[in-house]
């Protein structure tokens, strides 16, 4: 065995406790490279510096003083936190949890990254400034003028990012959920959460939702909920993550009896994971996991009270894509699929590689569009292969991405939220 | 470095993209799954032959070491480089070329997934047989540099038996085709297993099989180790070649039961899965003679997978039987020894005591129809004492498998982790003759320099010779003999011609020395438990063959004549001859006695020079001693007339036979009219 003296692994100097317990997780690492062909970052690049394996080590490496910061963040940052990796590793190492603390301990160090966490402390927390702001930026989408900013270049001028996002986003509704549902009153049997794909970006997933509730017979309402906190998670502020989610719980707690029914995925892990964001507040533990317990994804809502469908009347080939934060994050595989065998009158095909993420990933298709973009690519080839002429998932960021990939790739399939097709053939009981 | 003039020549050539050099992009291949952790200087991930040519070329021009990367799953360090050298990560050379349904080949790239490969396959009812535990990661040039096997080599073979062609980029620059079709030295048989030291491997031509139509998988439990291993070698001696026997303890149990749930009983102290395939009306009866057997030796708990979900279930609690082991630990060794079969509980209670003695905790798996044993100890690395009695205990475990007739890797290589304990296996003058093999292709020394092959020490001296050999005929009876004749003839430089039965006299020109073979024939080991006979070279084939059959034992091996002239002749035989040696003994044109192999199933220490023996008529070295897989059952031997010795001088390859053949025979003394020295 040889080891250059610099590498030599040896412990960690002590850091918070939580960077403690990452710490203890990326031990369980073994090196043994199993889950590098299935990272959808290391196929898109080949790299292993981008492979659940180089994500761990170069953390460890970075805790025990054998790395710096700047050295690491590329690793970092690279990673989608899809969690497919975790699922084929046997020791069950958490890659995606992990990468959300590492971000934050380099950003730290860094000091990096003001103007991003004075965003998601005191902008993202305040639904009224956050989504005033969106609807006034939307302006600009709907006259046109960052589509003409775009194709002169300016976009991309100021940042690649910039212009991936203005590609992505190709709805700019007026209106939102939060505008158009009714608040709920305190003992609702449903609080619909306000997701920000389906409450800012595509409402007409809210408003199936709602939609099949009211067809479902049951009270439902919107409460003055704020973002999950994903975001935080994802730009390794925790903290922030932690404001939104104290926010939310304070909100929800009103509404005792109330399932929290969660028509985003992304979403809808975040929620269930809350009591993971307090592992060192036992107070805000305990009412993180009593708020928890009575979230549910919109995919188990449906397979719980199953709908009475009428045929569809468009005979369409289906396909079904895993959003990674219903599939890894929270098990739901089986139910989309079963969902889809009830609706009459459509041929369901099963999409190639249906277990890999899009290149959505939330923000990251803005945030790192090269990767995203050819991730998104090998989807859409599957997508192709399966000659569906819509393909469905259960998360916005998957869709916005689906979109943005058929769309380059000249593809006439159409995607959709799964509750968009299953909205429009739910009959009354 | 990262301004340095090689690393500007490397982006000029592959592009920015293709060339990682900063610190935190080299780190993660400064690892594999291994212990060893050495920087790059830098990485290059290319794309196309072409490019790989031009990064050799370039390494070469700035005296830059460098070794080829696969997936970075192998077990002994042997993907990484020397500090501040070079890694080729073939990655994104992943494509699958072509697949031959006809002639079931296909041609692949060497980062291709293995397990990718397989679900290409599937569908057109084909498969690859090599299936590394690594399977779902590892690329079949990482495959091909470490001549993987997998718990299907039972009865399929291991990666050499399946690769039946390659486009490789020697360490000048040089790109060469090779292929088992090839008249002249087996040099794909040789890269095969050579773990980079030899070149790249740029494509791969593979051999395919038609899907079983029937496939069984049975679990059964033993309160002993032992009573598994005499169940394994029940079913062997039954003429039963399962396509897997794998047996598993209880440690290793438990930590697959903890995250599979396959059902694996936990109380067992050892649990074997046994698969048979083939044809229904074969592998029913032989899954109920199996389950007979183990009902002779105290099996409890048998269980067939009832559908493909349950087997893979099976599979699956086998395959993740390493990474399993990583819940108990952050760290996990996999030993890799490989003894005869029948000393398989010997090598396990000498492994145990180790361990125990080291206070370690261990859990065994093996692929026990081949006696290939994987101890996997826990530990920390960041404890250094307990990684260095890890480190020591394995180092004994492998010592253990050396003295029960065994060898020190079955699968895994050599790297850079066993490279001293390659001196427990051969002579110092087969090391010798290694070093000349690496240096005939890579003379700067720099293709994965520091692995394979321990650290030089004296060349061997010349030895007295004592006369100068007559012309005519020499009929040795002894090694002792063939030794002094060679000396003999080294030091007067006499040419030698090998001569077994006589049936190709022509060979032989009037007014020479001649070194007849046929007294070489005494019987040196016959192993009826381990199915293995070691004979010696001139032993006359068709009177073995009766005396064998006699015992109810068989050879794959037609032909008639000496053992030794249908090896070197031989080459379109079916089944092939390659696969039918485990073992051989050679004199080299130095006089050495080489000594490759050994009487084990399994075993990738070192070049696989022995294969380089078959259809080099006669022009190597001298055969004295073969040890061959035996067969309880026999099959129909198909050996056509030599077609003729091979134009050496007028191969594509010629340049690297010539080579080759200085490493066994510097002076040209054998067979010097098949293969005439330089002009």
């Amino acid at each position: 065995m040889t080891v250059d003296p610099d590498l030599i692994s040896r412990p960690a100097a002590p850091g918070s406790k939580a960077e403690s317990r990452s710490y203890d997780d990326v031990m369980h690492c073994n090196r043994c490279g199993f889950c590098t062909s299935f990272c959808p970052t290391y196929l898109a690049t080949g790299d292993e510096g981008l492979s659940p394996r180089g994500r761990n080590q170069t953390w460890r490496a970075l805790m025990e003083g054998r790395l710096d910061p700047s050295d690491a963040k590329r690793s970092f940052d690279t990673c989608l936190l899809c969690g497919i990796c975790t699922s084929v590793c046997f020791a069950q190492v958490p890659t995606a949890r992990l990468m959300s603390q590492a971000r934050e301990t380099v950003r730290n160090a860094q000091g990096a990254g003001g103007p991003l966490r004075f965003f998601l402390r005191h902008i993202l927390p305040r639904p009224t400034l956050f989504e005033g702001l969106l609807k006034i930026l939307y302006v600009g989408k709907k006259t046109g003028v960052s589509r003409l900013l775009n194709r002169w270049g300016v976009l991309r001028w100021i940042s690649p990012r910039l212009e991936a996002a203005e590609e992505a986003v190709d709805r700019a509704p007026t209106s939102f959920l939060r505008d158009l549902l009714p608040a709920a009153e305190k003992y609702v049997e449903v609080v619909h959460f306000l997701s920000c794909g389906p409450n800012c970006v595509n409402p007409e997933i809210g408003l199936a939702t709602a939609h099949i509730l009211k067809v479902q017979g049951v009270r439902a309402g919107t409460a003055n909920t704020v973002c999950c906190g994903l975001p935080g998670q994802s730009f390794g502020d925790l903290e922030a993550a932690r404001i939104l989610a104290r926010k939310n719980i304070e909100v929800l707690e009103n509404y005792p009896q109330a399932t929290i029914l969660i028509d985003d995925s992304s979403c809808a892990a975040t929620v269930k994971e809350w009591p993971r964001f307090f592992e060192d507040d036992p107070v805000w533990r305990a009412r993180a996991e009593a708020v928890s317990r009575r979230a549910k994804d919109v995919l188990e809502w449906l397979t719980l009270r199953p709908l009475d469908l009428s045929a569809s009347s468009e005979n369409s080939v289906v396909t079904y894509h895993d959003a990674c934060k219903a599939r890894y994050a929270q098990g739901l595989v089986t139910e989309p699929r079963r969902l889809l065998a009830g609706v009459p009158g459509i041929e369901y095909r099963e999409l190639p590689e249906a277990d890999q993420c899009c290149g959505g990933g939330g923000t990251y298709q803005f945030m790192q569009p090269e990767i995203s973009k050819a991730v998104g690519q090998r989807k859409a080839e599957n997508i192709a292969a399966t000659g569906a002429t819509l393909v469905l998932t259960s998360s916005v960021s998957c869709l916005l991405q689906l979109r943005s990939v058929l769309r380059k790739a000249k593809s006439k399939v159409q995607a959709f939220h799964i509750v968009e097709l299953l909205a429009k053939g739910a009959k009354p009981l | 470095m990262s301004h340095s003039p090689f690393l500007s020549a490397l982006r000029a050539t592959l592009g920015r993209d293709a060339v990682l050099s900063g610190k935190g992009e080299l780190f993660p291949y400064a690892y594999d799954a291994a212990l060893d952790q050495r920087l790059p200087g830098a990485v290059v991930l290319p794309r196309t032959t072409a490019e790989v040519v031009a990064v050799v070329r370039l390494a070469r021009e700035y005296g830059v070491p460098f070794a080829v990367r696969g997936a970075g799953t192998n077990l002994c360090g042997g993907t990484i480089v020397p500090t501040g050298g070079l890694v080729i990560h073939v990655s994104r050379l992943n494509r699958l070329l072509s697949i031959d349904p006809e002639r079931r080949r296909a041609w692949v790239e060497p980062g291709l997934i293995n397990l990718h490969l397989h679900k290409s396959l599937a569908p057109r009812g084909l498969f690859y047989a090599p299936d590394p535990a690594s399977q779902k990661a590892c690329t079949l040039g990482g495959n091909v540099g470490t001549n993987a096997g997998g718990p299907h080599c039972l009865k399929y073979g291991v990666t050499s038996h399946h690769v039946t062609g390659l486009e490789l980029v020697l360490p000048d620059g040089g790109v060469i085709r090779v292929s088992v079709d090839d008249a002249g030295f087996d040099l794909t048989g040789l890269f095969v297993g050579s773990e980079g030291t030899l070149g790249i491997a740029t494509k791969i031509e593979v051999n395919l099989l038609p899907q079983p139509e029937d496939v069984r998988t049975c679990l059964v439990a033993f309160s002993s180790m032992e009573a598994a291993a005499q169940t394994v070698t029940d079913i062997i001696a039954a003429g039963i070649v399962p396509a897997s026997l794998e047996v598993m303890d209880r440690l290793t149990v438990a930590a697959v039961e903890a995250f599979v749930h396959a059902g694996y009983p936990t109380s067992a102290e050892a649990v074997l899965l046994i698969e048979v395939d083939g044809p229904r009306d074969q592998t029913i009866p032989e899954s109920r003679r199996i389950r007979a057997l183990c009902d002779k030796n105290g099996g409890t708990d048998f269980r067939t997978a009832v559908d493909e979900r349950e087997r893979e279930k099976l599979w699956e609690g086998r395959r993740g039987a390493y990474a399993a082991m990583a819940r108990l630990a952050p760290n996990v060794l996999v030993e890799d020894g490989v003894v005869p079969r029948t000393r398989l509980p010997e090598a396990v209670k000498k492994i145990r005591a180790i361990a125990d003695r080291h206070h370690l905790r261990m859990g065994l798996i093996a692929h026990a129809g081949d006696g290939n044993l994987h101890p996997n100890m826990i530990f920390d690395e960041r404890d250094p004492d307990e990684t260095a009695r890890v480190l020591g205990a394995g180092q004994e475990m492998m010592r253990v498998c050396v003295d029960l007739g065994g060898s020190i890797s079955g699968e895994h290589g050599i790297g850079a982790d066993k490279r001293e304990a390659m001196r427990w296996l051969f002579s110092p003058p087969t090391l010798f003759l290694f070093r000349e093999i690496k240096r005939a292709f890579d003379p700067a020394h720099l293709c994965n320099p520091d692995k394979l092959i321990p650290v030089a020490d004296v060349p061997p001296g010349p030895r007295g010779a004592g006369f100068v050999p007559h012309e005519g005929a020499y009929s040795v009876v002894s090694v002792d003999e063939v030794l002094g004749l060679v000396r003999s003839a080294r030091d007067s430089g006499t040419a030698l011609f090998i001569q077994g039965s006589g049936s190709k006299k022509w060979m032989v020109p009037d007014g020479k020395t001649v070194l007849v073979t046929t007294g070489l024939h005494r019987l040196v080991d016959l192993d009826r438990g381990n199915l293995t006979l070691s004979v010696m070279g001139g032993v006359e084939l068709p009177a073995l063959r009766t005396e064998l059959e006699k015992e109810g034992l068989f050879l794959h091996v037609g032909g008639s004549g000496t053992l030794g002239g249908v090896l070197s002749t031989n080459t379109g035989a079916r089944p092939s001859l390659r696969h039918q040696i485990l073992g051989l003994k050679a004199v080299s044109g130095d006089g050495e006695l080489l000594s490759f192999g050994a009487k084990v199933m399994k075993n990738v220490a070192g070049y696989d020079a022995a294969r380089l023996f078959l259809g080099a008529w006669g022009t190597l070295g001298v055969i004295v001693e073969v040890t061959l897989r035996l067969h309880r059952t026999p099959v129909e031997c198909w050996a056509p007339a030599p077609a003729g010795p091979p134009n050496f001088s007028g191969l594509s390859t010629e340049e690297l036979h010539r080579k080759v053949k200085a490493a066994f025979d510097p002076q040209y003394l054998f067979n010097p009219t098949l293969f005439a020295p330089p002009r």
